[in-house]
């Protein structure tokens, strides 16, 4: 019966390619879910090559994203701690609107960058440094949301 | 013999280092490929999800595999999917996805997904850049509401409408059993 219900969920949830499908032709739609999908020879061709191109648009966007983490600095030590939290929001806020445009705060946020992966291993090896870091962290993100008003993340 | 080790270690080191400059080549390419690929309006933002699926259950079971997203320094997120096709312009399809894409990221992560995404245009077997071009999701609501349409389709509720674009019938394999392939149909965009 579990494995019914399990079954039967699964059966249900859509993909959001097969949803678009409802934007092409809802007829197709019944055709695909009676017989399967079918292609003809052009197709089968075209969705080879989409395919393969979204292998190396995936590629790009992997080094990309390294070569943009070293060069650009994250909120390491915020993601470790809180997550997607409003903290991170608001120190990220920080960072990129007050930070970032001025020579000293890139300067800053440079230096961040080169010590933050170390303060990370020292968390993760010393879990008890944790709350105190947490802590702290937060009454910086509390004063920089009244810092920055309106437009901070709530 | 000495003179031999230092032989190697020099090789080895120029190997090395050869190695390392390829590597930081390749990723800067990558990079220059990625910022150029970007519409004006990402410049900023932060990729953070690549081909990554989220999966929502309520209100509808949806599930969403999307190409890349952005944050912006607003915190918000933008949706990027690339398509492969000769057709320069996105397709009411592609907003459909898209908008899936949205509503499972939101409900899934708790963050701001924008109404606004990008569909990136690449010809096929022609090198350059993808052409972005900017669409307005579907809300929810609607998002919700087709998928029980579809439901409703695949239960024999309602009766199925025809393509919008005739040219689809043309192009599709179900042609010959479609018995109004050849018949003149209402819009879907229209309803």
């Amino acid at each position: 019966m579990k494995y019914r219900s399990k079954r039967h969920r699964a059966d249900a949830m859509v993909s959001a390619s097969t949803l678009a499908q409802m934007g092409r032709c809802e007829r197709l739609v019944v055709f695909e879910q009676r017989q399967g999908q079918r292609r003809l020879p052009h197709q089968e061709a075209a969705r080879r090559r989409g395919l393969e191109a979204h292998r190396r648009f995936e590629e790009e966007g992997l080094t990309a994203r390294k070569a943009d983490s070293r060069h650009a600095g994250r909120c390491f030590v915020a993601s470790m701690l809180f997550g997607e939290a409003w903290q991170t929001q608001v120190l990220r806020q920080f960072r990129d609107e007050v930070l970032r445009p001025g020579g000293w705060g890139r300067g800053l946020v440079r230096l961040y960058c080169r010590g933050a992966p170390r303060v990370c291993v020292a968390l993760e090896r010393w879990p008890v440094l944790r709350r105190p870091v947490r802590g702290l962290l937060c009454v910086i993100a509390a004063g920089l949301r009244l810092l920055l008003g309106e437009a901070a993340p709530r | 013999m000495s003179e031999l080790l230092v032989d190697i270690a020099v090789v080895a080191i120029g190997c090395v280092t050869a190695l390392g400059l390829l590597l930081h080549l390749r990723r800067r390419q990558a990079r220059c490929v990625e910022r150029r690929s970007r519409p004006a309006v990402l410049r900023d933002a932060e990729l953070i999800h690549i081909e990554k699926t989220f999966r929502m259950t309520r209100p509808v079971a949806i599930t969403a595999k999307l190409d890349r997203a952005y944050r912006l320094p607003s915190g918000s997120l933008v949706l990027v999917e690339l398509k492969t096709r000769w057709t320069g312009k996105p397709s009411f399809s592609d907003v459909i996805q898209l908008s899936a894409q949205r509503v499972a990221l939101s409900a899934a992560t708790g963050q701001t997904v924008s109404a606004e995404a990008f569909v990136l245009i690449a010809r096929p077997g022609v090198a350059g850049v993808p052409t972005a071009h900017r669409v307005d999701l579907l809300s929810t609501d609607q998002v919700v509401a087709l998928v029980w349409r579809r439901e409703a389709i695949l239960a024999g509720r309602i009766s199925p409408r025809y393509a919008a674009d005739a040219s689809h019938c043309q192009r599709c394999a179900f042609r010959s059993q479609c018995e109004g392939a050849d018949k003149s149909r209402p819009s879907l965009a229209d309803g």
